[in-house]
């Protein structure tokens, strides 16, 4: 029995059982046939009307004992039957019927049926029946003269069997001549009353359903039952039928499956799931047997009518009625779901997902399912979450609930695949985790503390896990937002704060660490970003009073420095910071990689200073530093120094940038200055061997530096005129400066341990060159020094440390020590040795003292006064009048990028231009631009 | 022990030589800074000596000279102005 036909056939098969029951089965008609059975394809339908002609012939032509033929008979056409039956509509679905019956069908229906229907099939051309009447029928005459030629059935069985096939037969009969079908023994009236075989019926049918109820075999054959059912209805005993049916199982489902399932049930709720679950088991099996057996009265009668429930439909809601919706029963049944299912929350997977889930196929079945179950499922395990979620809130830490978190969802989701339950369901107890776990403890998981301690160990995994979390119940960069710029603030604070010579490095790995978290676990937030940005710059650029100078200009100087020491020393710089793992990797990578690692770094290094505001303080630092890379050749490469400052150009402006570059160019116009020079004839006549160089500086382009006097050798100092004088009259209209504290040199000196060069200051070379004119053990003290060298004495005291007390110890003091005193006295290194050929002693040029520090803060804040007092002014002159507020807001907004002053300095700045005699009693909060109404700006 | 220098590597820096407290005759602004329209100061916004004694920044006198009243005469001695070539 194919399924095929089971599920296509109930739409058109439906019409014709209405049909047919409106028909009075007296009626009879040759058509109904074929109508009937419009599934039959017609090759069937061919075989099956021949084989009945054939037949017919048979019993017409050779009167056989019957009994021997029929069984052959249908046996050759039982491959008929099943699919006659299948293309009945809605045969029974259980297999189980049919296939008994179908063994038995050719005995056990043919004798009753066939006596008392009798009649009635002559009209009925129901295969199965005609075959199993006709074989003992009495003669049927059939004129087949006389049906009408329109007919579709008679149409078709004459087209279909050959005008031979059916003459042949008739031909040699002795009424062939008469074109009559002549059936013999053809009883015109029934055996019994109808009536009598209804009660049979009934009998036998109540018989089966008692059976059935109890768990007995059933005695009468199935298909009989089931054959029974069907004449009943088309006896139109459908009503009384359904009627009877109905009570019967009424009557057994109300008390017999109850009273069982009661006493299988005990106290406890999950007996009482357990015995429901029984109970629904068996009743399903029963009810499946019940629909069977009465199939017909369920297609034919039950389907179509529009008041009445089919039989598995009754079934269903009787079991409702009586059991699921039972006061006592119903509860109990739910609640011990519940049980089980919190159960199996808390002890994952204790319990066996085979009593669960037929009992959640039940609840579905039922109809139960959205109306009882699951409202209450849902409030229940809201109810269990959210005091799951508070104790867990308040007992694990950030990471640990955040996991639990991921885990419950994960798990409830698991669960309802598990146990089947709807995916309205599953969607709605995520929801409900989402509301309990996350959105009820918002508070908890954006806890600035916790959240704040989660970046700071980056435990990417658990932020991953809280952003996603967050990001189910709402926006989840919004959420995290105070969270996130609390900690960046808060640390980044206590960087600038804590550490002063690795405050850019760790900076820079903070930075770096925050964009891993924005980039991986907060996925690109948008607002992240922002705020982000925003913090950084909020705590870069906070001012503190317990730094040393104004404005917190820290950050801005070690940036510039930590750019210095990039460009002095390449990426080797930083490979002394970082771990022994890194510095191999620094070692293996080639040049290449050097220059592409410097960049990156630079490129981070960027990254911070777009966050200071007071620029100023960078570039003041940042041109020193140049300034001194360039003029003691110090730059580890120049296309760094280049790219550097493209990218500063990029960022700034060119105006910021405009020194810089002048520098660059000032260089440039040296080199070819001093080509010049080498080549005439006065730079080559008085060299005396040397190989000057001259770096000529623009003023304003490069940093101030002090004066120094100092008193060189003679020949030196020739030769220095002797440029001068070349200088001034290429440049006419120029005078030249020496700036000797930029100077250094190259010395040769003859140790007694071997030859070296020295690379020292020009301050150096003047001290060391004294030591020429006396013998090597003589020795010269503190004040001859001074006085022959013509420095100050606090350049003389810095000199001589670093000769006499550096690493590389030229000279030597005595008495000996670290510091440089004023009685001392010192005589030539005579056993200095070193490895090297080439030795620098000039770092000191190099450092930075406190002082040269204290006067760039200086000059910056200076410089700062005077662009305040510029914009105002500039603010001013566009302006008649403006407000007090108003003034200075625009002067911070015009200064920010430079470095923004206090706003009662500002306020200073602005008083310095406001004149005395003002108009009389003006606004008290009123600017009025006295020149405005003039033409002379 | 002798010590010999090898080569020396200068730094030197280079002034308008003009007297110290001397300003540009037009704008008033010392030498060293720049004329009014100018943001830098040195090559870029360079001096002219006249010939009678005055200098001025280059930028501020072409603007004078470039005004019809001026008939090309210096501003403060109403000479005729001509620089000395640098």
């Amino acid at each position: 029995m194919s399924e095929v036909d089971y599920r296509k056939s109930p739409a058109s098969s439906q019409q014709q059982q209405g049909k047919k029951r409106k028909q009075s089965p007296s009626a009879s008609s040759q058509h109904e046939g074929p109508k009937y059975r419009p599934q039959h394809n017609q090759q069937q339908q061919q075989q099956v009307q021949q084989k009945q002609q054939q037949q017919q012939q048979a019993a017409e032509l050779e009167p056989l004992p019957q009994e021997s033929r029929r069984p052959q008979t249908i046996s050759e056409l039982f491959p008929a039957v099943p699919s006659s039956n299948s293309s009945r509509p809605n045969t029974p679905p259980s297999s189980t019927t049919t296939s008994s019956s179908t063994s038995k069908r050719p005995r056990a229906s043919i004798e009753p049926t066939a006596e008392i229907y009798k009649p009635r099939y002559t009209a009925a051309l129901s295969v199965p029946s005609t075959m199993l009447n006709f074989p003992d029928q009495n003669k049927v005459t059939i004129d087949l003269t006389d049906s009408p030629p329109n007919s579709h059935a008679a149409g078709s069985v004459k087209k279909m069997s050959t005008p031979k096939a059916l003459r042949v037969p008739f031909q040699p009969g002795p009424h062939s001549a008469a074109r009559k079908l002549v059936v013999k023994n053809l009883r015109t009236t029934a055996k019994g009353s109808p009536e009598v075989y209804y009660e049979q019926t009934w009998k036998s049918l109540d018989a089966a359903l008692t059976a059935i109820f109890s768990g007995e075999r059933i005695s009468t054959s199935l298909e009989e039952l089931y054959r029974g059912t069907e004449n009943l209805c088309r006896a139109d005993k459908s009503a009384p039928t359904y009627e009877t049916l109905k009570a019967r199982m009424e009557g057994y489902v109300g008390r017999k499956l109850k009273d069982e399932l009661n006493e299988r049930a005990g106290r406890g709720d999950d007996e009482v799931v357990k015995a429901v679950e029984a109970a629904w088991t068996k009743w399903c099996s029963q009810l499946n047997m019940i629909r069977s057996i009465f199939f017909y009265l369920d297609r034919s009668y039950l389907l179509s009518a529009p008041n009445l429930q089919t039989i598995w439909e009754t079934g269903l809601s009787l079991f409702r009625k009586h059991i699921s919706s039972d006061d006592r029963i119903g509860p109990r049944f739910l609640r011990g779901i519940f049980s089980l299912f919190e159960k199996d929350r808390q002890s994952q997977g204790a319990v066996e997902m085979s009593l669960l889930r037929p009992c959640i196929r039940m609840l579905s079945n039922l109809n139960i399912y959205t109306s009882d179950f699951e409202p209450k499922f849902i409030s229940i395990s809201r109810d269990y979450f959210s005091r799951f979620a508070e104790q867990e809130a308040h007992t694990k830490n950030l990471a640990g609930y955040i996991a639990e978190c991921d885990h419950q969802l994960d798990r409830e989701s698991f669960r309802c695949d598990r146990f089947q339950l709807d995916l309205s369901t599953k969607r709605e107890l995520v929801s409900v985790l989402e509301e309990q776990m996350v959105k009820k403890q918002i508070p908890v998981l954006t806890d600035t503390e916790s959240v704040g301690a989660l970046l700071k160990e980056t435990d990417i995994k658990s932020l991953t896990s809280l952003y996603s979390l967050l990001d189910r119940v709402g926006d989840a960069g919004t959420l995290l937002k105070p969270a996130w710029e609390n900690y960046i603030t808060v640390h980044g604070t206590s960087i600038i704060q804590d550490q002063d010579t690795e405050m850019v490095s760790h900076l820079l790995e903070f930075k770096s660490s925050l964009d891993k978290v924005w980039a991986g676990p907060f996925k690109k937030n948008d607002d992240l970003a922002y705020s982000l940005r925003e913090s950084f710059s909020t705590f870069i650029n906070a001012r503190n009073p317990k730094m040393q100078h104004a404005n917190n200009s820290k950050p801005a100087e070690m940036i510039a420095k930590y750019v210095d020491l990039l460009l002095r020393s390449g990426v080797k710089a930083l490979t002394g910071n970082t771990t022994g793992g890194d510095r191999n990797e620094a070692e293996n990578t080639n040049v290449g990689d050097e220059d592409a690692e410097l960049a990156i770094q630079l490129e981070n290094v960027l990254d911070l200073f777009r966050f200071i505001h007071g620029k100023d303080v960078f570039e003041a630092f940042y041109k020193k530093d140049l300034a001194r890379r360039l003029l003691m050749g110090r730059s580890a490469s120049a296309d760094a120094e280049r790219s550097m400052l493209t990218k500063l150009k990029t960022e700034c402006g060119s105006g910021f940038t405009h020194n810089l570059e002048g520098m660059f160019k000032d260089m440039e116009l040296s080199k070819e200055t001093m080509n010049g020079f080498k080549s005439s004839k006065a730079g080559t006549d008085k060299s005396n061997g040397v190989d000057l160089n001259v770096h000529i500086l623009s003023m304003s382009a490069w940093p101030t530096y002090p004066d120094v006097p100092i008193s060189l050798p003679e020949d030196l100092a020739e030769y220095l005129e002797t440029f001068k004088e070349f200088y001034i009259e290429k440049h006419k209209g120029k005078k030249l400066m020496w700036r000797h504290a930029l100077a250094h040199c190259v010395l040769k000196a003859n140790f007694p341990k071997g030859n070296k060069e020295l690379v020292v200051s020009a301050f150096q070379a003047v001290v060391l060159l004294l030591f020429n004119s006396i013998e090597p053990t003589q020795s010269l003290s503190y004040t001859s020094i001074m006085e022959a060298s013509g420095l100050p004495d606090r350049e003389v005291n810095r000199t001589l440390q670093s000769l006499a007390c550096g690493k590389y110890r030229v000279l030597v003091k005595s008495p000996k020590g670290k510091d440089v005193n004023k009685t001392d006295t010192f005589t030539l290194n005579n056993s200095f040795q070193d490895s090297k050929f080439r030795i620098k002693i000039n770092q000191i040029q190099l450092k930075e003292t406190k002082e040269e520090n204290k006067e760039t803060h200086e000059r910056v804040a200076q410089d700062r006064q005077y662009e305040t007092q510029a914009a105002i002014i500039r603010i001013m002159k566009s302006r008649k009048t403006i407000k007090h507020v108003e003034l200075i807001q625009q002067t911070i907004e015009q200064t920010k990028n430079r470095g923004v002053l206090d706003v009662s300095e500002i306020k200073q700045n602005i008083e310095k231009y406001v004149s005395p005699s003002l108009p009389a009693s003006p606004p008290s909060d009123m600017y009025w631009n006295l020149c405005a109404n003039e033409d002379v700006i | 022990m002798k010590v010999k220098i090898k080569s020396w590597i200068a730094v030197a820096s280079w002034k308008w030589d003009v007297p110290e407290d001397e300003v540009c005759g037009i704008c008033r602004v010392q030498f060293d800074g720049t004329c009014p329209n100018c943001r830098f100061p040195g090559d870029d916004c360079a001096l002219l000596v006249g010939k009678c004694g005055h200098s001025f920044h280059m930028h501020c006198l072409l603007d004078w000279i470039n005004t019809e009243s001026s008939r090309g005469l210096c501003p403060m001695c109403r000479q005729k102005f001509e620089y000395v070539e640098q």
